[in-house]
């Protein structure tokens, strides 16, 4: 910048300086042009006026024959040339001697002027042009003089004297020229030396009277004199100063021309200009700053705008537009910016609707996905709340004072609850993996484990019974049992779900009730049997024979008394027999026919008494000895024909079969007795029950008779069934499975 | 004539054979528990013994356990007299050690026990 304005510096100042010569030059030539032409035109009113063949003639005349004629007609030429020119002073003409015969001034007429420069140049020389200086006025005057030539003689010459003041206008002339700056003219006064003709400006007396000696050479005055046509650009005025000068030569009048100016006055400006360039440095310099400030800004601003739009755009925001009209490479980047992102938006608005797209594929994927996840969770939550309720009752399970263990289908312990250790002393942990059973070392016979199984897992039934099971001490307790297979939707066996009460202490107390019932029964038949011999043998004593009826009545009331007290107990052991359960050993093999045979027997003797016949009938040859209790199966016949008997009416006959057909033994007896109403006949196999009809019958009746019979027969697996009609009769059929007889 | 042991801890049930059966004519022992009776069992050699099954100090069970190991009684005919409803292990027992027999005294009558008697010892 400093270099800049240095080099702009100098060159305006070279350039003022220049500028200040070319200006120079340019006066000093105008001047010249000037003067020249104004010269010129004297010069060529001189020649015009000496041309003119009048005058001349005239001249010649006069001087050959002086006539104030012809001095007038001198004269009137004189006068005419004056008036039609202005600055024309005076005109006037002279004859080869040098006297004035003719001039427009006539006071001036008669003079000889034979001395005068301008008569002995102006004689001889044509377009003489002489400043000279009115020495009372100081006017400067023109004069032009030449020769008058007639016919090859000099008849005269003329002086036509101008007013020099358009000459020394020139030189007042000082336009352009500052307020040091002047135009001279100067002429060689003949040594070399420079005499100026005008007035300086600073001396208006100078003109025809200063002379500039020759010796300073560089005087541009003595140059111009000199017929130089320079210009000096380091030269001193006839005053020393330093200045500018350009110099001109008007050959025709041998006079030069200097235009010049102080260096001074030139420089001064420069001068100013220098401070004013330094003052204007220091405001660029400051104007730079700001400038660059600014510069810099308008250029780093649209960088700026593009970078913040370039982080926009990098940041999602694809609208920015950046609007650079800097007219520069910025601009450039500008439009190469919003091109961009015009494009990127482009891409991005196709990336964003496949993103959409996509969007909404992975929405619809999300809604389905939540739906999913919905249902799940729905699911999820029945599962919680089914967890919830299934801890709720393995609590359950647990704090049940019930053993369970729940198996998988090959009987081996998945789970049991703590009772199990509570009630048997082993723990959970020792069953489970194990197949169930294998700690409580099955105390029980094999066949019964073999029929639990078969029940279970073969025909998927639940099972329920008493079982004996060993605790780890040792010490065997009874347990109710019951297990159930838990079968999935085919229909196979997932679980076995086993549940165990130890009845011990039940049966400990069933036992006891039972034990007391025994030997409270046998007790009672101690005195009842006594009774029964004494009354008997009494009733076969002769005094009795002979005694009155009423004590033979009486006897014989007590007897049957004691019969039925005796009958009762009699029912009551077999009932709590049955209901101990007592578990039997190997079943003896027994021959049915025979036992029916004997129970006939037996029953015919009662049968006679009641005047009923009794008809038994086997109607099969072979029955295979069977298992089965001998002595109850006679009870149980003995129950059925003792019922046909007693509810028969007199006279009429009782029938009783017994038949085997394939696997079963079917025995019948039938009666046309009292019969049994529908009613009566659902109650009729349970204990105590008496019809009233039997009642009325037979008021001896214990009502255990058919209860007896059916816990037999069931207990034997058989079945126990009766047919009847009141008033008509009454058929009982049992049927018994003859392979599987067990014992009670 | 023919001898009864009388094996009983009921004195009316004694009493009632023994008269009865005296007078039936026969020589009547009688024996209070099963220890006094498997004396006069072998001190008497009865033809035939009535044996309770419930008694003190001996129970006719074991007494009958004790005459069929006895080789000068094992053969004596026995008849239990009992209140006791038999079962199987009884019955084994009996039908094992024969000549046995089994009765429930309060489910028969005197006459047919005597019937059997006269059966078991024939003139």
């Amino acid at each position: 910048m400093l270099l800049v304005s240095f080099i702009g510096y100098s060159s305006v100042k070279n350039e003022i300086i220049q500028n200040n010569f070319v200006k120079l030059d340019t006066i000093a030539q105008v001047q010249k042009n000037h003067l020249q032409d104004s010269i010129q035109n004297e010069l060529d009113l001189l020649r015009l006026f000496t041309g003119k063949p009048v005058l001349r003639t005239n001249l010649r005349d006069f001087n050959n024959t002086p006539t104030s004629q012809l001095q007038t007609s001198i004269n009137n030429n004189l006068l005419q040339t004056k008036t039609s020119v202005a600055n024309i002073v005076n005109i006037f003409v002279a004859n080869p001697t040098g006297t004035i015969v003719g001039s427009t001034d006539q006071s001036i007429l008669g003079t000889n002027v034979s001395t005068e420069d301008f008569f002995t140049k102006g004689i001889r020389e044509n377009d003489v042009s002489i400043l000279k200086k009115d020495n009372a006025t100081g006017v400067l005057f023109h004069y032009l003089a030449g020769p008058l030539v007639l016919d090859g003689n000099i008849v005269g010459m003329t002086t036509i004297v101008v007013d020099a003041k358009d000459i020394i206008s020139l030189a007042q002339d000082f336009t352009g020229l500052g307020n040091t700056g002047e135009t001279l003219l100067v002429k060689n006064d003949g040594n070399g030396n420079a005499l100026f003709l005008t007035p300086t400006r600073d001396d208006p007396s100078a003109a025809l009277n200063l002379i500039v000696q020759r010796q300073n050479k560089n005087l541009p005055s003595v140059s111009a004199a000199a017929g130089v046509e320079e210009i000096f650009d380091n030269a001193v005025d006839y005053q020393n100063v330093p200045v500018f000068a350009a110099t001109r030569y008007i050959k025709d009048v041998n006079w030069g021309i200097v235009v010049k100016i102080d260096q001074d006055e030139v420089l001064t400006p420069i001068k100013k200009l220098r401070g004013l360039f330094l003052y204007l440095i220091g405001m660029a310099g400051f104007f730079i700053v700001l400038i660059g400030i600014l510069i810099s800004r308008s250029i780093t601003e649209p960088i700026l705008r593009l970078i913040t739009a370039t982080i926009k755009v990098a940041r999602g925001d694809l609208s920015q537009h950046i609007n650079i009209t800097s007219q520069d490479e910025i601009e450039i980047l500008g439009r190469a910016f919003n091109t961009m992102t015009s494009k990127l938006k482009k891409s991005h608005s196709m990336l964003e609707l496949q993103v959409r797209d996509r969007t909404n594929e992975l929405k619809n994927t999300n809604i389905a996905v939540l739906n999913v996840l919905e249902d799940l969770s729905v699911e999820k939550s029945k599962y919680e709340v089914l967890a919830n309720d299934l801890v709720k009752f393995k609590l359950a399970l647990d704090s049940a004072s019930d053993q369970i263990i729940i198996t998988d289908a090959e009987g081996i312990v998945l789970y049991g609850n703590k009772s199990i250790e509570k009630n048997t002393g082993y723990k959970v942990e020792d069953a489970v993996g194990k197949k169930s059973g294998t700690l409580w070392k099955k105390p029980m016979p094999l066949e019964y484990y073999q029929n639990l199984w078969n029940t279970i897992k073969t025909q998927k039934k639940m099972f329920i019974g008493e079982i004996e099971n060993r605790k780890k001490t040792g010490e065997l307790y009874t347990a109710a049992i019951s297990i159930a297979p838990v079968v999935d939707s085919a229909g196979n066996v997932e679980f076995f779900v086993g549940i165990e009460r130890d009845i011990t202490k039940e049966k400990e107390i069933d036992r006891a009730k039972s034990e007391f019932v025994s030997i409270a029964s046998h007790q009672l038949r101690t005195p009842l049997g006594i009774m029964k011999w004494y009354l008997e043998a009494l009733e076969n004593e002769d005094y009795y024979k002979k005694s009155p009826l009423v004590i033979r009545d009486y006897v014989d009331e007590i007897y049957k008394s004691n019969e039925r007290v005796l009958s009762l107990v009699r029912d009551l052991l077999s009932v709590s027999r049955i209901g101990q359960g007592r578990v039997k050993n190997s079943p003896t093999p027994a021959d049915v026919i025979q036992a029916m045979q004997e129970v006939g027997k037996q029953m015919d003797i009662v049968a006679q008494e009641k005047n009923v016949t009794l008809n038994i009938q086997i109607q099969s040859q072979k029955i295979p000895l069977v298992n089965i209790d001998i002595l109850r199966f006679h009870e149980v016949l003995e129950n059925l024909i003792g019922n046909a008997i007693e509810y028969s009416f007199t006279g009429s006959s009782i029938d009783v079969t017994i038949r085997g057909e394939g696997d079963s033994l079917f025995i019948s007896v039938k009666d046309s007795g009292i019969g049994i109403s529908p009613s009566d006949q659902k109650k009729l196999f349970t204990k105590f029950f008496r019809s009233e009809k039997a009642v009325v019958h037979n008021p001896k009746g214990s009502g255990l008779g058919l209860y007896l019979v059916k816990s037999y027969v069931e207990g034997w697996g058989g079945r126990v069934a009766v047919e009847s009609t009141e008033g008509k009769g009454s058929t009982f059929t049992i049927s018994l499975p003859i392979s599987q007889i067990k014992n009670l | 004539m023919k001898k009864i042991l009388i094996v009983e801890d009921e004195l009316a049930y004694v009493r009632l054979l023994s008269s009865q059966l005296t007078a039936q004519g026969y020589k009547v022992i009688e024996a209070v528990n099963g220890e006094k009776g498997f004396e006069a069992a072998k001190t008497e050699h009865p033809d035939l013994i009535l044996l309770d099954i419930r008694m003190p100090v001996m129970d006719g069970m074991t007494m009958l356990g004790l005459l069929r190991k006895e080789e000068s009684v094992k053969k004596t005919k026995v008849i239990m007299l009992t209140n006791l409803e038999p079962d199987d292990k009884i019955i084994g027992t009996i039908v094992k050690d024969e000549p046995s027999y089994y009765f429930v005294k309060s489910n028969i009558q005197f006459n047919d026990l005597l019937k059997k008697i006269k059966e078991l010892l024939p003139e």
